[in-house]
């Protein structure tokens, strides 16, 4: 018998043991004086391997003891009241950050608005040629409801390019008067009956009609004014700034060059 | 099972206590070693009350016990590996009840050392792929088919390595001493 022979015996002996052999292997191994010594030799083996000594009485009872409380530490556990943790999602756990962020941009915000608006009014020159085009619009629409003569020109305001060179006022939209009827039209706006005296006040009552008092700058260099003159405001004569007066003495309307007080036209008040 | 699963203390107690003897035989025959044995078979029932929910009842509740029972043992195995701390004979371990007392059956308990030792050499010869099926079959008693779940080996390598370790067993345990040959590659043709 050669060696495939023998495993094939102890194979078939050591199933026939187990009871895990078919009939026809179970008859050939019966019939087999051979392989019926080596069931009897594996049963030994088995014997053998099942005649463990019980463990000692105290191995088993921490054994026990061990694995009992275990159950109960699980056990409280599973029956401890849950406290759930509901984790909200991502983004909403950010939020905080966000708001917090959009926070401190607003706060930003709002302290250079007020620097900035603090240093406007230092500066009041610097106020006005920073307005905003809203408040500009505003006064447009204001200098149009008091003297609606002065913005039947195409173009109501001096380019901004030409003001800036002789005075930071002019970056404001004022009324353009580029000939003598122009100028007449932008002072009947006024009630000159009021007048009484040189100033921008004197010269800002109420146009006939209007219900806005029309936007007076500053004030005129003095020394282009005489004492009968009621100063009526600023206007662009030809892209240039101007300002424009009327002699109350003789009811004659001027536009005076702000730099040299050269007069540009004059043209009396009623034609 | 189900009273145990549903957190009946008696129930596990009861369970635990049926299994217990066959999960500590199933770790002294896997580790040869009767202190490593009361240690893997303790771990064994921790572990089989932290799975107990896992436990499906596809097969029975002994087959899963030996199948930790047999993790255990060779988890403890590799400890003593690591520990370096191999024994070379149970009977230097203190704990081992037939050196511990002398009574007038000593000398019948002398030969039942004998017999113990010249198994646990033999088993300790074997390699782990001969003797954890040899052990599942003879100590746990399950069938092949468990025996191929438990190890995951199909059910006819299963037949072929119990034969084998059986085989090889019986060659060393029918030897004279120091002529012990545990091979299960070379089975003798003979008892």
């Amino acid at each position: 018998m050669n060696d495939d022979d023998a495993f094939a015996r102890a194979e078939a002996a050591s199933a026939f043991l187990d009871g895990e052999i078919d009939a026809a292997e179970r008859a050939s191994v019966a019939a087999d004086p051979d392989a019926m010594a080596l069931v009897d030799s594996f049963a030994k083996v088995r014997d053998a391997l099942g005649a463990v000594e019980p463990a000692p009485d105290n191995v088993r009872a921490d054994a026990m003891s061990a694995a009992l409380a275990e159950f109960d530490v699980r056990q409280r556990i599973r029956t401890a009241p849950v406290t759930a943790i509901v984790l909200k999602p991502r983004w909403q756990r950010a939020y905080p950050i966000f708001r917090g962020a959009a926070a401190a941009a607003v706060i930003a915000v709002v302290v250079f608005a007020v620097a900035n608006g603090t240093k406007g009014s230092d500066s009041k020159s610097s106020s006005e040629g920073t307005q905003p085009p809203a408040a500009a619009q505003q006064r447009t629409e204001a200098a149009t409801g008091a003297a609606p003569a002065a913005t039947a020109a195409p173009s109501a305001t001096t380019p901004a390019g030409a003001a800036d060179s002789s005075n930071q006022k002019l970056a404001a939209p004022v009324p353009v008067v580029n000939t003598p009827d122009d100028l007449r039209r932008f002072a009947a706006g006024f009630d000159f009956a009021a007048s009484t005296s040189t100033g921008p006040s004197s010269a800002a009552g109420a146009a006939p009609g209007a219900t806005a008092l029309v936007p007076m700058p500053e004030a005129p260099p003095a020394t282009c004014l005489t004492p009968t003159d009621t100063y009526l405001g600023t206007v662009s004569v030809l892209g240039s700034p101007a300002f424009a007066v009327r002699d109350d003495s003789t009811g004659l309307l001027r536009a005076v060059d702000p730099i040299d007080c050269r007069v540009l036209f004059t043209v009396p008040s009623s034609p | 099972m189900t009273a145990a699963q549903g957190g009946d203390r008696g129930a596990l107690d009861q369970l635990l206590r049926r299994h217990y003897d066959r999960v500590h035989a199933v770790c002294r025959r896997i580790t040869g070693h009767e202190a490593d044995a009361a240690d893997a078979a303790q771990d064994a029932m921790i572990a089989i009350v932290r799975s107990l929910d896992r436990f499906d009842g596809r097969s029975s509740f002994g087959t899963w016990a030996y199948r930790i029972a047999t993790n255990s043992s060779l988890d403890e195995l590799r400890r003593r590996k690591r520990r370096g701390a191999v024994s070379t004979s149970s009977a230097d371990d203190g704990d081992h009840p037939f050196v511990e007392h002398a009574d007038p059956a000593s000398s019948r308990r002398i030969d039942a050392i004998g017999d113990h030792l010249a198994l646990d050499v033999a088993l300790r010869a074997l390699s782990d792929e001969y003797r954890l099926p040899v052990v599942l079959r003879d100590v746990a008693d399950l069938d092949y088919a468990e025996i191929a779940a438990v190890l995951d080996l199909p059910a006819g390598t299963v037949r072929s390595r119990i034969a084998r370790g059986r085989a090889a067993l019986a060659r060393a345990l029918s030897a004279e001493p120091g002529n012990q040959q545990t091979d299960p590659e070379r089975p003798s043709r003979a008892p």
